[in-house]
């Protein structure tokens, strides 16, 4: 509100949160009856206001809308076959036969849908896409259709699209697309990966300064506003040209170009660094193990839930090797959590963690002391072994070792890893989880994701080794909470052990969505049948 | 005839799948209570069925319905007001009076919707914290001040400037006016 005292703001804001006096509405009616634009600022923020309500509420429509108004419509005077007719009657043409009557209402429903979705400036756009799924990304349902012209944004997730042509693109929020057409889009900002079937070659991906044609199966482009943008190709070959270059360039599997000043720069192509499928959930119930500490005391806290694999376990409360104190029970979020002193003490079970590839996710309340130092770091939960690379699941605060921001969530499996971008370590709780994916090509790497207090991470690093955790082998370790997998194999000295506060620990075996996350921070359950 | 009734039935419900989203947006945005919003959209459908003789097919069915959501939103202000913006009936029949006013929130709803979601990820974390703990959880403001240990007035005024900060940052995204 440029222009406006201070006060005149305060006003505006107390009327529009609700907290204002009956006074205050009566002075703020004086000021906008006599300033027409104080009363459009007015109207501007009680909109965002309702959009900020309407958001934070879910605008999903009631389940059962439609099925309410047909109910609704068969008890009303007019007769339900009046809508044929009325409709019918006024399409161009009036002779049409009955039998094609009900294609001439789909033709028209196709026109209608057009003409509403997006108000009236978009309605003679075609349908050119349809969103066909999206993970961690709040109100992108599946069905959508999306039209020639529109812009579609992203805050964060991945939303899964399909073109009518056939190619199907997964973009990678915070990112902004437009729909140019049928089989071609323009990126303005984020990154997508693109699987371009045969009926769809020549997709073409614009962006600022670069543009790609697909005439083989899969690429990716990143565009951000702090960097080049990228182009990588996954499979097969496309055609690229930039904005200053001369010509078109050939790209084959494993090559990549960044851009830089308009020209076309070679660099190292990092294909798993894209996302290229999202999640598919299994039908039986899901399988957990959650552990809470609320017992206050002793050492062992039960396990609660349904098992994994017909496995329910126990956790113990351990000591150092050489003595001290274990974990110590303290307040957690939900009842009792407990503290882990970075000397030695930590949690072991009876669970041996979900092996190979398969889905899972952890997820628990942890609080990172301010004097935190890296050498607690390893680790909050980990299972697998360390002989083998990518055979390790180990959750920390990153210390640093081998890359990304010291003191975000990390997952590591042993030389892969994946650290977010949020810094723990501010003696407060956050409720973190990571969940892990198979996708397509197996790069496991690019299906973890991270969450810290409900939100996914964007993740600052990300390396691109498969993912096979070790269940089995004799170096295999079963899940443990506050101690380096490292240890094991006494490979690492001096960063053994995690210092901070735990609990509410859940270990499932299926990929918990942002909903079921945000639902065990605010109701600390999950439910099997989801 | 049997045909004729079930197509025309289920062609209506196939409508009202298709355009539910909008009109529910269209009336929450300018309504205080989001159940009666439910309600205004159910309303809107059955007047449309009712008034399905009065659409002209050469014309976009969009604009007819939002319309009819239109009316019906003027007579239940009309006929309610139980919410009044401040309390104040008088404010709140200035804001909905006009060419303009709340019922005129220019194109790009849905975008407008999306672009809010964009722009609350670009704000610091304190800032997304205080949206999600406001809108998300349902947190008063009264109770957001003794958990952030602050005055109401304090953390209002911080909610206003977030607000600005979105507001700049919708118009931006969409060019839309929001």
């Amino acid at each position: 509100m440029i222009g406006y005292h201070t006060e005149t703001e305060a006003l505006v804001a107390r009327v529009v949160d609700g907290t204002c006096t009956p006074e205050d509405a009566q002075n703020l009616l004086s000021l906008c009856e006599a300033d027409g634009r104080l009363l459009g600022e007015l109207r501007m923020h009680l909109v965002i206001e309702r959009m900020l309500s309407l958001e934070g509420r879910g605008h999903a429509v009631p389940e059962g809308f439609t099925r309410e108004i047909l109910v609704k419509i068969d008890g009303l005077v007019s007769s339900p076959e009046d809508f044929t007719p009325h409709v019918l009657k006024k399409l161009p043409g009036n002779t049409v036969p009955f039998f094609r009557r009900i294609a001439a209402i789909a033709a028209l429903l196709v026109a209608c849908a057009a003409a509403w979705l997006l108000w009236p400036e978009k309605v003679a756009e075609p349908v050119v896409a349809e969103i066909t799924g999206s993970e961690a990304a709040v109100g992108f349902e599946t069905g959508r259709e999306l039209h020639a012209g529109q812009n579609l944004v992203i805050g964060s997730g991945f939303v899964r699209i399909r073109f009518a042509k056939g190619a199907e693109m997964i973009l990678e929020g915070p990112a902004r697309l437009e729909f140019s057409g049928d089989n071609g889009a323009v990126l303005k900002s984020g990154s997508a990966s693109v699987h371009v079937p045969e009926s769809a070659t020549g997709f073409t991906l614009v962006g600022p300064d670069a543009k790609v044609i697909d005439v083989g199966t899969e690429f990716a482009m990143r565009v951000s506003p702090d960097r080049p943008t990228e182009v990588h190709v996954i499979d097969g070959l496309i055609l690229t040209s930039t904005s200053e270059g001369v010509g078109e360039r050939e790209m084959r599997k494993n090559q990549a170009i960044e851009v830089v000043d308009g020209k076309a720069r070679e660099i190292d192509a990092k294909p798993g660094h894209f996302v290229n499928a999202l999640p598919v959930r299994k039908k039986d119930p899901i399988g957990f193990l959650h552990w809470s500490f609320d017992e206050r005391e002793g050492s062992e806290s039960a396990g609660a839930g349904p098992g994994i694999s017909g496995i329910k376990s126990p956790a113990f409360l351990r000591v150092p090797d050489g003595g001290g104190r274990g974990p110590i029970h303290e307040d957690g979020v939900f009842g009792a959590g407990i503290f882990l002193n970075g000397e030695g003490a930590f949690v072991e079970t009876d669970f041996p963690g979900i092996g190979g590839s398969g889905a899972r996710s952890v997820a628990m309340w942890v609080r990172v002391p301010g004097d935190w130092q890296p050498e607690n770091g390893y680790a909050m939960a980990s299972w697998g072994s360390f002989e083998k690379l990518g055979a390790a699941w180990q959750i920390s605060v990153n210390p640093g070792d081998f890359g990304g921001e010291i003191g975000h969530l990390r997952v590591g499996t042993n030389q892969d890893y994946v650290v977010g971008n949020t810094d723990l370590r501010d003696g407060r709780w956050h409720h973190i989880a990571a969940v892990m994916y198979a996708g397509r090509n197996a790069t496991a790497a690019t299906h973890v994701l991270l969450y810290v207090d409900g939100k996914l991470e964007t993740a600052e690093v990300k390396s691109t080794r498969s993912i096979d955790t070790d269940i089995k082998s004799e170096s295999a370790v079963k899940l443990q909470l506050g101690k380096n997998l490292g240890t094991a194999l006494g490979l690492i000295q001096e960063k053994n052990f995690f210092r901070g506060w735990i609990d509410e620990v859940f270990v499932a075996d299926e990929v918990l969505s942002l909903n079921q996350i945000r639902g065990l921070m605010k109701d600390n359950r999950l439910d099997p049948q989801r | 005839m049997r045909a004729a009734k079930d197509g025309g039935r289920s062609a209506f419900g196939a409508l009202v799948d298709l355009h539910k989203d909008g009109v529910l947006v269209f009336l929450a945005v300018r309504m205080h209570d989001r159940s009666e919003a439910e309600d205004l959209a159910q309303e809107t459908f059955l007047t449309a069925w009712r008034r399905m003789e009065e659409f002209d097919p050469s014309a976009p069915f969009g604009p007819w319905l939002r319309g009819i959501a239109h009316n019906l939103l003027r007579n239940h202000w009309r006929k309610h007001r139980a919410h009044p913006v401040g309390g104040n009936a008088e404010l709140d029949s200035l804001l909905g009076a006009g060419e303009g006013g709340l019922v005129e929130i220019r194109d790009g709803q849905a975008d407008a919707l999306e672009a809010l979601r964009y722009c609350v990820e670009k704000l610091g974390p304190s800032s997304r914290d205080l949206i999600r703990e406001r809108y998300e959880d349902g947190t008063s403001i009264e109770e957001l001040s003794a958990s952030h240990g602050s005055k109401t007035s304090a953390l209002s005024m911080r909610l206003h400037r977030i607000r600005a900060a979105l507001k700049t940052c919708i118009e931006k995204q969409t060019g839309v006016t929001a």
